[in-house]
């Protein structure tokens, strides 16, 4: 059986619930017929472009709504039967091909009709581009709503929470309102509105808005795809791994890894305040006047003057980074470090519990990172976010090692002190452009100044230029996991 | 004290010992150089354990037993001496090393997977520990939500999971009421009778029928009672 005749079955069910069909062809006529003037109407008063932009996109909207609300329903009802054929013999992919492909038809015919509502209400000046949009929004809302059908059983319940994800989409989206605020970007169809009504956002980089707008729908049918396949999973005899081997002991470590972390609240306090602390009153306080940095273009060494309130922000990120990072190397080490050594002599490798605390480590400070440049990107723009980015995982990686080893040399209150001192002295002060138009030379000794360096390059130079200081910032991350596996060995280290 | 009931009578039994110590020497250094002065704990301390025997450790405070279960454990490294043992071992710590963010139930998963252990095993072995000492009920309770006496039984609970060879408790009952003494009792007479070797660490012996022998840590050196 292959996934077509399946398809069509799920569709002539779907079929023989006539209140679908309903919905399907009558919630798109009246919405672009009824709904699409005053709307326009509505978006011109709330900054938006208005009129006929707003009424294209009303058939993406209506699209979109209608096919989450059908795969919502699809989710919940045939959840039961569908995992009954996957136990029957039927491969989980082709039952997760014809889900969504029956999803998909159910949104093509509701933006079918609500194209032609549209031609026929007020034409279609650019009909690929509109019905290629439109299309998008489907697939977009598809995985929406087969999310919310496994997060929430109830339909009621279910309906509310997508007429609430799909209000904030348009009613916040560009059509409706400005597109230059930021916090709006990250809506589902922010692109897909942008590209279908051809009004450049100026802020989509080098992917443009079509590519972002593809992009979310690639991500939307891969969440798709994985959401469905998770509803039908059945329980299968496990691949159990031997007793006692690397399989079976470092994914058993990580769990507990992770739960200690998890656990931790002042962990999850800090996270929070750190940035708004280093970040954001950094900001605040930032006096309206311009510094110059030494650069580097094209080989060769440059100063460029900045206004200092647009990169502050980005200067104090790394040091928000830098300190969270510490602080989590340093009480991943500690607070496991009696019990690693009684795990060690009930059998536990200690190769595979360094691979587990490490593994923390390095989670906890991309966790750290993501929580820095989430403030930092309300404040702050990078010239290359990319490598804006790989810079901060860089500075996170080498502080988090850098905590590891100083847990056991100057244990828990003396640790924490040096936690928040090293860095600051390090990427706070003397790598900082803010005191320094570059670093002093004593100062390129520092953990801290390969990837330093390579953070100013990317938050106000367009291209990249600093692969020394890369090469350099790569090799103290080298020496610093060398040296803490060192470490770990000696401290969890028994006599066998 | 008899030979017939399985017991020895001057001694350990050689032939069956699955845990010997020859020679341990062990000293700290104290203070600061140049007055670094050197504290020599064990003298050439010998012990022999032999299979299906209960042997009692005690001595003075100070005396050097717990430096001698971690050497024989393998937590430390003597200065001198040799360390022999067959099958596995299972210690329990003097006091409760723990993760205190996990639940009883995670540090029997986690040690299950160190000791190696089936996940089947695990959970038999848990089952019968939680039953044996009473406290299931805080099965999902984090380990620094825990009371000192519960702590202990999941101190002990995890050197008894994976049904050790040799069992070496150091002080295990310390913080345990009446009750849940009488049971751990219970649990050793039974390792006893599978035929593991148990070996206890004491300040003082109040049962003493209950053991085997009784070894005493005097000057270093490990002498029988």
């Amino acid at each position: 059986m292959t996934g077509r005749p399946i398809a069509r079955r799920f569709l002539i069910d779907a079929a023989r619930t006539p209140v679908n069909v309903l919905t399907l062809v009558l919630v798109p006529v009246v919405f672009v017929a009824v709904a699409s003037g005053p709307m326009a109407d509505a978006a011109e008063l709330l900054g938006g472009p208005g009129g006929p932009a707003v009424q294209t996109a009303t058939a993406g909207w209506a699209a979109g709504f209608i096919a989450a609300v059908a795969m919502y329903f699809q989710m919940r009802a045939a959840r039961a039967a569908d995992r009954r054929l996957v136990l029957a013999g039927l491969a989980p992919s082709r039952l997760v091909a014809a889900r969504m492909a029956t999803g998909l038809v159910l949104a093509l015919l509701a933006a079918t009709t609500a194209l032609v509502t549209l031609q026929l209400r007020t034409g279609i000046d650019e009909p690929g581009r509109v019905v290629a949009g439109t299309l998008m929004f489907a697939l977009i809302y598809l995985a929406i709503g087969a999310l919310i059908g496994v997060l929430v059983a109830n339909p009621v319940n279910g309906m509310v929470l997508v007429l609430f994800v799909w209000i904030l989409d348009v009613f916040f989206g560009p059509a409706i309102g400005s597109a230059d605020r930021p916090v709006t970007r990250i809506l589902p169809t922010h692109f897909v509105t942008l590209w279908m009504i051809e009004l450049p956002s100026q802020h989509a980089g080098r992917l443009g808005d079509l590519g972002w707008a593809l992009a979310w729908v690639v991500a939307a049918t891969a969440v798709g795809w994985a959401v469905i396949t998770a509803t039908i999973r059945i329980a299968r005899p496990r691949h159990r791994h031997t007793p006692g081997s690397a399989a079976d002991q470092i994914p058993a470590g990580l769990r507990a890894g992770l739960r200690e972390a998890g656990r931790n609240r002042v962990l999850w306090v800090l996270l929070v305040a750190v940035p708004v602390v280093f970040v954001l009153l950094a900001v605040a306080t930032t006096p309206d006047e311009s510094t110059s940095l030494t650069v580097r273009e094209q080989g060769h060494a440059l100063s460029q003057q900045v206004w200092l309130p647009d990169v502050h922000g980005g200067t104090m990120a790394p040091i928000a980074i830098a300190s969270l990072a510490t602080l989590a190397g340093l009480f991943t080490v500690l607070d496991a470090r009696s019990g690693d050594r009684r795990l060690v002599l009930a059998g536990f490798r200690p190769s595979r519990l360094l691979t587990v605390r490490l593994t923390v480590v390095t989670l906890l400070a991309l966790l750290a990172t993501a929580a820095s440049l989430a403030v930092t990107a309300t404040v702050f723009t990078a010239r290359q976010w990319g490598l804006y980015i790989a810079a901060s995982i860089l500075i996170a990686l080498t502080y988090g090692l850098v905590g590891v080893l100083i847990g056991p040399v100057f244990g828990r209150v003396g640790g924490v002190l040096i936690a928040f001192l090293l860095p600051f002295v390090d990427v706070g002060i003397e790598q900082s452009p803010m005191l320094h138009p570059q670093p002093p030379t004593w100062a390129h000794a520092l953990p801290g100044y390969g990837p330093g360096r390579v953070l100013i390059d990317a938050a106000v130079t367009p291209t990249f230029d600093e692969t020394g200081a890369l090469l350099l910032g790569l090799g103290w991350l080298a020496a610093l996991t060398a040296a803490a596996a060192v470490m770990f060995r000696r401290t969890a280290a028994t006599t066998r | 004290m008899t030979q017939a009931d399985g017991r020895p009578e001057d001694g350990p039994d050689t032939d069956r010992a699955v845990l010997t110590a020859a020679g341990i020497e062990k000293a700290y250094q104290r203070g600061l150089w140049p007055a670094r002065r050197r504290v020599p704990v064990l003298r050439g301390a010998d012990l022999t354990l032999t299979r299906g025997e209960v042997v009692g450790l005690v001595g003075e405070n100070g005396s050097g037993k717990s430096t001698l279960m971690k050497i024989l454990v393998g937590a430390l490294a003597s200065d001198a001496g040799t360390v022999t043992r067959s099958g596995r071992l299972g210690y329990c710590p003097q006091e409760p090393i723990l993760y205190e963010r996990l639940t009883c139930d995670e540090h029997f998963e986690l040690f299950g997977r160190a000791y190696g252990l089936s996940r089947e095993a695990e959970a038999r072995a848990r089952r019968e520990i939680y039953a044996a000492l009473g406290f299931e009920r805080y099965a999902t309770t984090r380990t620094d939500r825990l009371s000192g006496g519960t702590l202990a039984k999941l101190n002990l609970g995890l050197a008894l999971l994976a049904d050790p060879e040799v069992l070496l408790l150091d002080e295990p009952y310390a913080g345990f009421d009446f009750d849940t003494y009488l049971k751990f009792w219970d649990l050793v007479a039974e390792r006893r009778q599978a035929g593991r070797t148990v070996l206890i660490i004491s300040h003082f012996v109040t049962d003493q029928e209950r053991f085997d022998r009784i070894v005493e840590l005097r000057d270093g050196q490990a002498v029988e009672r």
